[in-house]
């Protein structure tokens, strides 16, 4: 019987990321991609997953393999800020019409421990209607003030989401229901 | 004028009423106020608005000459409980005429369209959105992987793909369907969204008959065949959006992905 002599190096932060979190990584495994800038994920999904999302996350950035720093793009729609109903699939009364300030602030925390896994630029994106745009804007500066992040994120506005009406949906969740995306 | 008039084009109620100005704010708004179509089967108590059931907007935009305007349409059938489908019977010689009237079509969204009701003539019904066509979404077609392919190679400038297919469905390639080859390979190059999508076959027939995949951009939630795409495109992607919910991120197992009777 063979033994390997070599020493079995301790593994980093990233590895032991990635051992844990091997079914993840089955799936979201960037590391052949070789032109990735930005990553993409919804505020929505964020708050509704909860403590899971960091792990998501830091699974999905342990397996970019370009030193590159990447922007991670958080992006807000109208039903993010309250206010009127957009959604198609709730009533009125549903959470999805009123995420709390102190959600969205607690959904940034975890940003603050992601930076060791891989380089990034955070970026809030306002993707709403342009009655919404202002109030969303000072919406977003603020949360990014009370998040205390250690690097300053990008706040911009910008139509990300493949739609035109405001009560069109993505996929995402709303409380404990599925938003089920329209054909178009 | 236009530069203003193009601020204000998700603000209905300021459109109609610029539009209502005078002849050359008229022409300035027009484009925008009759760029996107949509027929909705939808009950009204199941939130589809009234009087938008197939074929009636079509037909008045039709009678009013402005269906070379739209730029988007989009076909939304009622789902869930009660699916009703969208099939060849749908577009008869009236309807058909109403339909070829689109002639600067970009974007093109259909749910439950039954592809093999359409063969083998459906280029006779779709042929005239090829020039134009960028974008395609289509909600649980139903067809073999070759039919549906057939379908997207209609469009040979087709950038962007968007699907949703929630529930894997066996369907069974025939003799004719082998001898179906694409018409066109679409680039392809711009975005991809897949929603609760289970037919990994799908991805494997387009890599094989498209010569590979090249989108830039895609939006990935509730995939099963997520590592398919990423490597397929790992030459390409540029951009990726995730759902921290996804079950494919936190152990989804394999379930629930046949369709219910």
């Amino acid at each position: 019987m063979v033994r390997d002599s070599r020493k079995k190096k301790k593994p980093n932060q990233t590895e032991r990321f990635a051992e844990g979190n091997r079914v993840s990584l089955n799936h979201f495994n960037l590391s052949r991609i070789k032109h990735l800038r930005t990553l993409e994920i919804t505020a929505e999904s964020i708050v509704a997953a909860k403590s899971t999302a960091a792990d998501f996350l830091k699974t999905v950035l342990s397996s970019v393999a370009s030193p590159i720093p990447i922007n991670i793009v958080i992006i807000y729609r109208d039903r993010d800020f309250g206010g009127i109903p957009r959604c198609n699939f709730c009533g009125p009364e549903s959470s999805c019409f009123s995420r709390s300030p102190m959600l969205m602030v607690l959904g940034l925390g975890m940003f603050r421990e992601i930076h060791d896994v891989h380089d990034f630029r955070l970026v809030l994106c306002a993707d709403v209607s342009d009655s919404e745009m202002a109030h969303s804007m000072e919406v977003l500066e603020v949360i990014a003030k009370v998040a205390q992040l250690p690097h300053e994120p990008l706040i911009i506005s910008e139509g990300r989401t493949l739609c035109t009406r405001s009560i069109d949906c993505n996929v995402g969740w709303s409380g404990n229901r599925p938003i089920v995306a329209s054909a178009l | 004028m236009e530069i203003i008039i193009s601020h204000l084009v998700f603000d209905k109620p300021s459109l109609l009423a610029c539009s209502m100005t005078c002849h050359s704010w008229y022409i300035a708004t027009v484009s925008h106020l009759h760029h996107s179509l949509t027929t909705d089967d939808k009950p009204p108590y199941f939130g589809g608005p009234k009087g938008n059931s197939w074929p009636g907007p079509l037909q008045k935009s039709y009678e009013l000459g402005l269906l070379p305007l739209v730029k988007r349409f989009r076909i939304r059938l009622q789902g869930s409980d009660h699916p009703t489908t969208f099939a060849s019977d749908r577009l008869d010689k009236r309807t058909l005429r109403y339909f070829s009237a689109l002639t600067n079509l970009q974007e093109l969204g259909i749910d439950y369209l039954q592809i093999p009701n359409f063969m083998p003539n459906i280029q006779q019904c779709f042929g005239h959105l090829a020039p134009t066509l960028r974008l395609l979404a289509l909600g649980e077609p139903s067809g073999s992987c070759r039919q549906i392919l057939y379908f997207i190679s209609l469009f040979p400038n087709l950038q962007d793909l968007k699907l949703h297919y929630p529930y894997r469905k066996v369907v069974q390639e025939s003799v004719a369907d082998a001898a179906l080859v694409p018409l066109s390979i679409p680039p392809l190059r711009g975005r991809l969204i897949l929603t609760y999508f289970t037919r990994e076959d799908l991805v494997k027939d387009m890599i094989t008959l498209f010569g590979g995949l090249r989108f830039r951009y895609m939006d990935l939630f509730r995939v099963k065949c997520t590592r398919l795409l990423l490597d397929a495109c790992a030459e390409t992607l540029e951009t990726l959006k995730v759902y921290a919910t996804d079950p494919y991120g936190e152990g989804f197992t394999e379930e629930k992905e046949t369709e219910p009777n």
